[in-house]
């Protein structure tokens, strides 16, 4: 398989209800990162999301449902996993992440580090970009302190959405991806797979539409729920590891068993 | 006037029977106490009378009374009442006279009476028809046999009990329990928290495959829809562009509905 030149790479876009927004998005990755294929997930919305993507040139999956983000990135890393490719990337649907960082990340996902696995777009390195609301920040330095701990390295900003991650990610995320409050969880799998996780310091947008209007109490009620979703993910049963599956040849075979053993299991 | 007229026709009733021992009178309508026809019985000696005045007496230390052969006295069968707090059977077996016998309530009831098989009838009626309801609700397939089993241990468990009386002593008795209708709510509360969990479980297994359908239908569908793309594209390579355009339009039409 030919390395570095020919990689097969892909953005993950999860969007739901991003009319208006996904379009835009679809365009910068395909302006500044144009190595990569562009899929947009559709999580069920219910105005012209879909057709908007596809206006764009990306391809376009979409469920009959709202799955929530768990359910629509990991269908993204399905996708990938079955087209075979190198490098898959998230990239939110509603404009916060900034497509520009993609050759950095990519650069770090292969030569950063002693190589790692993982490579996702921090905040709180530097200048986050925009100003984050405090609740946001204190939860986030709570996760962070628990993840670091963990982990054994320095997380920053656990909650990112912002993640490029190898073949060895895509497989364990096609298999299995945390449902409810995915981004926090997804580390605490790497790790216990022993994949690597590697920090660069992005920039963000202040979310596109007005979503980022989590309340207080609400943002403290999602911080017990993410961190009770930690202390469960800790004793939680994982599927076989990555290594297990023979991840030199994967193809299409490889994927469909996978697909057969998480659908008996 | 009443008052002072209703013990002197007892009493006058009652002359004959002193002559073989002493009168005693009762002077209280409690069940105990001092004055009560209980106490009254204990502090009676054998062959004594006892003189009931108007009102409802319970009575207890039947067996006392009827070792002692007392004779019981009331002010007739319109206003003294005994209300036998026993099997009632004491009664029976002493001389008794102008008194009324209700029926007796049994407080500690361990064996059968009217009000617990009443009772008892209910339950029974009650679980056959639970029963039957989950033996239907299988033999129609609107219930999976797994958890129909699951069911019917339930409804046959409330059966037993229904039928075995002793069975809920003997558990009640088991747990530490002292009442034994305390002991049935443990065990259903029990039961019913375990089939909720079970609920969960079932839940959370549907969701995930649903997720993963609904995932794959969305996978099939974009596939089918690159597909008939490159179909429309690879028909439209030869032919002009012009009508390369005419081709894809068609299809990404279908698409929409």
């Amino acid at each position: 398989m030919p390395e570095s030149t020919e990689l097969r790479r892909l953005a993950i876009v999860p969007a739901y209800n991003e009319q208006g927004m996904v379009g835009r998005v679809v365009r910068d990755i395909r302006r500044q990162a144009p190595g990569f294929d562009v899929l947009v997930v559709d999580d069920g919305s219910t105005d012209a999301t879909g057709a908007e993507a596809e206006a764009e040139g990306a391809a376009v999956i979409r469920h009959p449902y709202n799955l929530g983000i768990g359910g629509a990135v990991q269908s993204g890393y399905k996708y990938a996993l079955r087209g075979e490719y190198d490098v898959a990337v998230q990239v939110d649907g509603d404009g916060q992440h900034k497509p520009e960082y993609l050759p950095e990340m990519l650069a770090a996902l292969k030569t950063g580090g002693d190589e790692a696995d993982m490579v996702y777009g921090s905040r709180f390195r530097g200048d986050p970009g925009y100003p984050v609301p405090i609740g946001r920040r204190v939860g986030n330095m709570i996760f962070s302190v628990v993840l670091s701990a963990i982990t054994r390295q320095r997380i920053t900003d656990p909650t990112s959405g912002f993640r490029m991650t190898n073949r060895r990610g895509i497989e364990l995320f096609a298999r299995d991806y945390p449902h409810d409050y995915p981004e926090v969880e997804a580390l605490l799998m790497l790790h216990a797979h022993h994949l690597r996780i590697h920090e660069v310091h992005v920039r963000m947008n202040a979310r596109g539409f007005g979503r980022s209007s989590i309340d207080y109490p609400r943002s403290a009620y999602y911080m017990v729920k993410v961190l009770l979703a930690l202390f469960v993910g800790l004793f939680r049963r994982r599927p076989t590891p990555v290594e297990a599956t023979g991840e030199d040849e994967p193809g299409i075979g490889a994927a469909a068993i996978a697909e057969g053993e998480r659908v008996q299991g | 006037m009443r008052r002072l007229l209703l013990p002197l026709t007892t009493l006058a009733l009652a002359a004959p029977a002193a002559a073989w021992g002493e009168t005693l009178e009762v002077t209280s309508e409690s069940e105990t106490g001092t004055g009560s026809l209980g106490t009254t019985i204990l502090e009676a000696g054998p062959g004594d009378t006892i003189k009931i005045p108007p009102g409802e007496y319970p009575l207890t230390n039947g067996d006392t009374l009827v070792e002692q052969g007392n004779r019981l006295v009331g002010a007739g069968e319109d206003e003294t009442t005994i209300i036998p707090t026993g099997g009632g059977e004491a009664l029976d077996q002493v001389t008794v006279s102008g008194v009324t016998e209700a029926a007796p309530v049994n407080p500690e009831s361990d064996d059968d009476s009217g009000l617990d098989t009443k009772v008892q009838i209910v339950a029974l009626i009650g679980t056959l028809a639970l029963f039957i309801l989950v033996l239907d609700l299988v033999r129609r397939r609107r219930l999976a046999e797994r958890y129909a089993l699951l069911w019917m241990l339930a409804s046959a468990a409330l059966l037993v009990l229904a039928i075995w009386r002793g069975g809920l002593d003997a558990i009640a008795d088991l747990l530490g329990v002292a009442e034994p209708a305390n002991a049935i709510f443990i065990l259903a509360f029990g039961v019913a928290f375990l089939l909720l969990l079970n609920f969960s479980v079932v839940t959370t297994r549907l969701s995930e495959e649903t997720k993963i359908l609904a995932q794959e239908s969305a996978r099939l569908e974009q596939e089918l829809r690159a597909a008939r793309g490159e179909l429309a594209t690879g028909n439209g390579a030869s032919a002009p562009v012009a009508e390369q355009g005419e081709h894809q339009r068609p299809v990404s039409a279908q698409d929409e509905t």
